[in-house]
């Protein structure tokens, strides 16, 4: 099992949690998707996805919440992702297939007396992350992250999972 | 919980609107009073027309989904016929559930407590057993129970408990031009339903159905997101960004309907990434079939609510699901249209799920604000909101037509007047 593999699978997750969102975009490939399939039998260019964006919509998503003050990220989102169960399956030196268990933990604090605000919600999720070695380093060329709640109501998804 | 003021108001709820040359109030109990709910699904939801689906969802025979009206489970099913038709989720031998999918299809309904069995046009035909029950057991009043009134107009599908309800047309009135503009879209063909986007909030029904109408809320509220797609002028080269920007949009009307419908008109179409070529062809289809000032009129965006909880909203149908007093769900179905060049419906899947989809750069901006409504209302001394702009300056036409300017609360005090008349209104014995 390849050490800079599992280290970026770590790193992902921890710049999500520290906020750190222009960082973690840097991790995709230009070409790079990232997808929350409802039905991940499906084409997400035909069907709804709980969200489906190619390199330049999540720059799009990490600009409104890095820098244009969204009024649902205020207070803010804090997450904790927690990992296991992982798969790595590297083909070559330059492509790799990492499969994982994801439990993400959220929380918006705030006044937490307030509705909306206080309660910590849980994502259960698996996650599959397609990575491409180019110059030494591992970029990320798909993130499919599917929801267990996938075909249910979600309550206040304004940041990235 | 309940305040003084609204046990003294649940005798006959009446008191709630309260309208005055100067200004237009609804009071807090509205949204906040659990009996104020209970008496909207009794007077509202299981005495008018509620929408079910769209005819594409159940587009074939033993095709069925579950819905609801207000807080009864429905059953809208396509039988063997081509028929459409919708039950009560509820088995009439012993009310187990029927169906406990969302969706499906079936040769026929068997229920999973007793395997009693029925046609998907609802006719029992089948019990376990039979030779155990009375040679003379009733059967005739056995069958799924069969909703009262159902209609399907142009493939929206609406439903009634009540089979005194008024007919469906009528009850849409001089808003039914507003639907048939947003039909005028197909070509004269029809509308696909995708797979909606679904999310909750824990707040009353009533803050989206409000929402959906207002043109005053959004340079606060998605401000946001505005800037941000201002920042990508070439993912979004038709954006007006500088309007969005501004403040409040002074173009477009808003309308108020007798019956409570609503329209928040933008005057303009929506923003779309649809490519230049592309569109040019579908504008020249639309104006040969319609001509130049129709279709003008069919590609402007506008947002219809027929009253209580259904969204028209250009390129999505929005589902105001209430479940409790505080707590909503809202169901967004992305609507295709068949036929047209498949960058239009990229386009059109691509918008729902990026504005108002589930994890939207929009949607999720007014679920902040209805979750501190839902908290502010509890304020003592708050006893009303106000919904006053525009009060007094309304251009009154034929039929109960308002005509208001594009971020007047034109609209929503409609939406309230109907909803005041239908609160008050004697309970049927």
């Amino acid at each position: 099992m390849s050490d800079d593999i599992l280290a970026l699978v770590h790193l992902e997750a921890r710049l999500l949690d520290s906020w750190r969102l222009d960082e973690w975009l840097a991790l995709f490939h230009p070409t790079g998707t990232y997808w929350l399939p409802i039905d991940e039998d499906s084409d997400p260019k035909v069907t709804s996805s709980i969200a489906h964006e190619d390199f330049q919509g999540l720059a799009i998503r990490v600009e409104q919440l890095m820098r244009q003050r969204r009024i649902s990220q205020e207070p803010r989102t804090e997450t904790i992702h927690f990992i296991s169960n992982i798969d790595v399956r590297q083909d070559d030196e330059a492509a790799a297939v990492v499969h994982y268990n994801l439990l993400i933990t959220e929380l918006r604090s705030g006044d937490w007396r307030q509705r909306g605000l206080g309660q910590t919600r849980l994502y259960p999720g698996r996650c599959r992350l397609t990575l491409l070695r180019e110059a030494g380093a591992w970029l990320i060329t798909e993130k499919q992250l599917l929801l267990l709640g996938r075909r249910q109501p979600v309550e206040g998804l304004s940041y990235l999972l | 919980m309940t305040r003084a003021d609204s046990l003294d108001r649940s005798a006959d709820f009446g008191g709630l609107v309260q309208e005055n040359p100067n200004e237009f109030k609804v009071a807090t109990a509205a949204y906040r009073d659990p009996e104020v709910f209970q008496r909207e699904l009794r007077q509202i939801f299981y005495r008018g027309w509620v929408y079910l689906g769209h005819e594409s969802e159940v587009a074939s025979p033993g095709d069925f989904k579950t819905c609801w009206i207000g807080r009864q489970p429905i059953i809208l099913a396509r039988s063997a016929d081509g028929a459409l038709n919708a039950f009560m989720n509820a088995c009439p031998h012993r009310g187990a559930t029927l169906c406990r999918a969302e969706r499906g299809n079936v040769r026929s309904f068997v229920c999973p407590y007793h395997s009693w069995t029925f046609k998907t046009s609802g006719e029992l035909i089948g019990i376990a057993d039979r030779g155990r029950y009375p040679d003379d057991f009733p059967t005739g009043d056995k069958n799924l129970h069969r909703i009262a009134r159902l209609t399907n107009f142009h493939g929206l599908i609406f439903g009634s408990l009540n089979p005194a309800v008024e007919a469906f047309e009528d009850y849409l009135g001089p808003a039914r031009r507003h639907v048939e503009l947003w039909l005028g879209r197909t070509l004269g063909g029809a509308y696909r339903a995708g797979v909606p986007h679904r999310y909750l909030y824990h707040g009353n029904w009533k803050f989206q159905a409000e929402n959906v109408l207002d043109g005053y809320h959004a340079s606060s509220v998605h401000g946001s997101a505005y800037r941000t797609i201002a920042q990508f002028p070439q993912r979004f080269p038709n954006t007006s960004s500088s309007r969005a920007i501004t403040g409040v949009r002074t173009e477009g009307e808003t309308a108020g309907y007798a019956n409570g419908h609503g329209m928040l008109g933008a005057g303009a179409p929506l923003d779309t990434a649809v490519p230049e070529d592309v569109k040019t062809r579908y504008r020249a289809a639309l104006t040969a079939r319609n001509g130049e000032a129709v279709a003008q009129e069919i590609l402007n965006n506008r947002h219809l609510l027929i009253f209580p909880n259904v969204c028209i909203m250009d390129n999505n149908i929005r589902v105001i699901q209430p479940i409790a007093h505080d707590r909503t769900e809202v169901y967004s179905f992305p609507m295709f249209i068949e036929g047209v060049e498949d960058a239009i419906n990229a386009s059109r899947l691509g918008d729902v799920q990026a504005r108002v989809g589930s994890a939207g750069i929009v949607s999720q901006d007014d679920m902040e604000i209805f979750h501190g409504n839902q908290s502010a209302l509890e304020a003592l001394g708050l006893e009303f909101v106000t919904l006053s702009r525009g009060h007094g300056r309304e251009q009154m036409r034929p039929g109960g037509e308002r005509i208001g300017g594009h971020s007047d609360e034109t609209p929503q005090r409609a939406f309230w007047r109907a909803w005041q008349a239908r609160l008050t209104a004697a309970e049927p014995a």
